[in-house]
């Protein structure tokens, strides 16, 4: 079976290596950038990935602003979308997430990354 | 008023008059009735003695010897025998007959109605003092002349009996007369015979008869009279007596004065009933009279009293205000000095103030809400408050805060409405609104004091902007932490000592309650606020408590635990936020896990009976139960019950508190239903039912 490719774009470095390490370690193929724009060029120079974990609060470009954008390419919109975050949701910020294709919500400290790869592995079956 | 002692005199007594109205009746009809007996006795008589009369002188005239009458023709003739015997005849006939005066006969002359005596049977020999005889003593001579022109029996005498009907009168004097005609051998009338009655005789006979028509009419009336006014006395003189004596008693004063008739059975006994009633109606009424007038005169007296004394009071209180008066000039202008201070306090005071009267009409504005309304208050004194204050909600619906105060009599807070200005602009303000009232406690209307909230809204923004960024930088470190910690755990950095391993489950656990903590923290804040958002959803609470259940199992057997439902016939439906109920449950069933060591967890659902219906749910378990003293402190912010109980780490302290307010959010109830200490808990929630058809 072919490892899954994940790319994961969060802010801050120490989360998003300690998610890389954890998910490599489970098996999957982690794309890593540390804000929308890294993410963005990613996208569009390397293969794309199986699922994107977005975080939403970031300087410069939110993961909401990163979402309506890939929403309006081609293919790249297909991609399926989890915010991982660590804001409260509203129940109307979950609504508006699913209305822009967000297949999850996730808020970070509920999960240690060990229980965060078992809710990635669901998404694949 | 009538004299009833007046003396009534005899003759005008009501007795005599009756009597005389009798008398007079009785005189007319008597009169009357003898007149006609009188007049029919007279004719009777008068026919009887025409009728002998006429017998008489038909006799005669049969009796006389014709041929020799016939004989006697000249004057000389008178001293014949012939003229003698049959004068003769003729006196015998008279002297036989008494009241006879004279017969004679009579033959027809040659002129009209003039006759001729022939005999005479009356002759005297008296004469006068003067030698001679009296003319009307003078007897008939043969061959006088008779006029019979006044006498029309007479003239009828040739054709048969005759006699007077009326006294006849000639030169000899007053008579009635009865006539029979003399037939010769060949039935021929050459003569009559006349009969001559004195009528002196029959004036004398006619004389008894009024006498004896007078005698008995006399004695009649007489015994009538007395018969009539006997009668009288009894039927109405002494009855009428009866009455007057009654009514002059009774008018006199002595209104016990009754007739009290005996059958009398007519007009008088009617008239004496009606009086008795009249009577006893007017004593009734004098007595009530008497008594009202007794009684008014008492109460009239009372009040006379009362008002001598109520004068005297006014006069006291004339005094006193007049004293008052002079004090109330010094007051008033120590009054006016109050009020323009209070004018001057309320003016510049820095919240808006609006009053209103009873009917929701502005009487009073002050300087600050003039500005925030921006209408001068000269537009906005005597209006309707909802014409020219618009204030809305949250979601924009209008909000007549003045008429809710006087509607239900509450003084109210609204911590957030929105003021739309005569610019449309919309102010978001805090309004406290109050009732006005007087000494008396009578409602004279509403204060309604309103502050623009702009200032502390956006305060309040960057507060929560804050603490969402507060939370989401504590989180980043923490769940960085929590990773970590699990990864090493999990021994993706190899294998760790088992001391070591203890600490960092230790850790582990410390920071997955600083994670709570802050989570509480961020609802705590929200409910405080009112920023937390309620959904309303058509929940199967059935469906919600399986899945925490399901949730929560894994706890539950970790520390060997029983968790389970008991079975519901029907699937209940509420309405509430569906996330809301399940944190409001995961808190109520983690606890219950939380705190028990032994037995475990059971879920019960019910129906309360009670109108409208409720869906009650019970937690209970079999753990350490909570001090009675404790008890009350339960749903309160940051009460660490469980700080005494150091096993039993973990809790923010928060729990309890955000279910409560979460629940009650949903139109619920939360609470200790039963708790005793080394026992175990039941902690009971309620929501309301939802039937279909409702929205």
């Amino acid at each position: 079976m072919e490892k899954k490719k994940i790319l994961i774009v969060e802010d801050e470095i120490t989360l998003l290596e300690m998610y890389a390490l954890k998910l490599e370690k489970e098996g999957f193929c982690i794309q890593k950038a540390l804000s929308g724009k890294a993410a963005w060029q990613l996208l569009k120079t390397s293969s794309l990935p199986d699922l994107i974990l977005l975080d939403i609060i970031m300087p410069k470009m939110s993961g909401y602003e990163f979402l309506k954008a890939i929403k309006k390419e081609k293919r790249i919109k297909e991609i399926p979308v989890v915010f991982l975050t660590n804001l409260s949701p509203r129940p109307e910020e979950i609504a508006q997430s699913k209305k822009l294709g967000v297949i999850d919500y996730l808020i970070k400290s509920d999960y240690t990354p060990g229980q965060l790869a078992e809710k990635i592995k669901t998404y694949f079956k | 008023m009538i004299d009833f002692d007046r003396k009534i005199h005899f003759w005008q007594g009501l007795r005599i008059k009756i009597l005389i109205l009798i008398l007079l009746i009785y005189i007319i009809s008597f009169s009357a009735a003898g007149m006609i007996i009188y007049f029919q006795s007279r004719a009777n008589l008068l026919n009887y003695l025409g009728e002998k009369l006429k017998a008489i002188a038909a006799t005669t005239a049969t009796s006389i010897d014709v041929s020799q009458h016939e004989q006697l023709r000249s004057p000389e003739d008178e001293n014949s025998p012939t003229y003698k015997e049959i004068q003769n005849h003729l006196k015998r006939i008279v002297a036989a007959n008494p009241g006879i005066d004279s017969i004679y006969t009579m033959r027809r002359s040659d002129k009209k109605n003039i006759w001729l005596f022939v005999v005479d049977s009356y002759e005297t020999t008296d004469l006068n003092k003067n030698g001679r005889i009296e003319p009307e003593e003078e007897k008939a001579h043969l061959g006088e002349e008779y006029d019979v022109s006044p006498y029309p029996e007479m003239q009828k005498a040739f054709t048969g009996p005759q006699a007077d009907k009326e006294i006849t009168t000639d030169k000899w004097g007053s008579w009635i007369s009865g006539y029979a005609p003399l037939y010769d051998r060949q039935g021929q009338a050459v003569a009559i015979v006349g009969v001559d009655y004195k009528a002196s005789e029959y004036l004398t006979a006619l004389r008894q008869v009024k006498i004896l028509i007078l005698s008995i009419g006399l004695l009649w009336g007489v015994f009538f009279l007395l018969v009539t006014s006997l009668f009288l006395y009894f039927i109405l003189i002494k009855r009428l007596g009866m009455i007057t004596t009654a009514i002059s008693l009774f008018s006199s004063g002595n209104l016990d004065a009754r007739i009290k008739a005996p059958h009398w059975k007519d007009e008088l006994e009617t008239l004496a009933n009606a009086f008795d009633q009249m009577a006893e109606r007017i004593q009734k009424h004098q007595f009530i009279l008497e008594k009202t007038i007794k009684q008014k005169t008492a109460s009239l007296q009372k009040k006379t009293y009362s008002l001598e004394k109520s004068q005297k009071k006014l006069q006291e209180t004339q005094i006193a205000l007049m004293n008052i008066l002079e004090d109330v000039e010094e007051g008033k202008k120590a009054i006016e000095e109050l009020k323009s201070k209070y004018e001057f306090i309320l003016q510049n005071i820095g919240e808006a103030i609006c009053v209103v009267n009873p009917a929701t009409r502005i009487i009073l504005v002050n300087k600050i809400a003039e500005k925030l309304i921006q209408i001068p208050a000269s537009r906005l004194i005597n209006q309707p408050a909802i014409k020219v204050i618009k204030i809305v909600d949250k979601k924009g619906t209008p909000v007549r805060p003045f008429y809710e105060l006087l509607k239900t009599e509450k003084s109210q807070k609204w911590p957030l409405l929105y003021l739309i200005n005569s610019q449309k602009e919309k102010i978001p303000i805090n309004f406290t609104g109050s009732l006005l009232r007087d000494s008396q406690n009578n409602l004279l209307g509403a204060i309604g004091i309103f502050r623009d909230i702009s200032y502390e809204q956006k305060l309040d923004q960057m507060k929560n902007e804050f603490v969402s960024i507060t939370a989401h930088e504590l989180r980043t470190p923490m769940t960085a932490i929590k990773g970590y910690l699990s990864m090493i755990l999990e021994g993706d950095f190899g294998p760790i000592k088992p001391e070591l391993k203890k600490v960092l489950q230790e850790t582990y656990t410390s920071n997955e309650r600083l994670i709570r903590l802050i989570g509480d923290v961020l609802d705590v804040s929200r409910l405080e606020e009112e920023r937390m958002e309620i959904r309303e959803e058509v929940v199967d609470i059935t469906t919600i408590i399986n899945s925490v259940v399901s949730e929560l199992a894994p706890k539950a057997s970790a520390k060997n635990l029983y968790l389970k439902v008991k079975p519901l016939p029907t699937h209940l439906h509420v309405l509430a936020d569906p996330d809301k109920l399940k944190q409001v449950l995961v808190n109520l069933i983690g606890n219950a896990i939380k705190f028990t060591d032994q037995g475990g967890v059971k879920i019960e659902v019910e129906l309360s009976k009670k109108e409208p219906p409720e869906v009650i749910v019970n937690v209970i378990d079999t753990g350490i139960g909570i001090a009675r003293s404790d008890q009350p402190l339960l749903f309160r912010k940051f009460q660490q019950l469980e700080k005494k109980l150091l096993r039993h780490p973990g809790g923010t302290g928060l729990g309890l508190y955000i279910s409560k307010e979460l629940i009650k959010r949903m139109n619920g109830k939360i609470w200790l239903k039963k708790s005793i200490p080394g026992k175990g808990s039941t902690f009971s929630f309620s929501l309301p039912l939802f039937k279909k058809g409702e929205k």
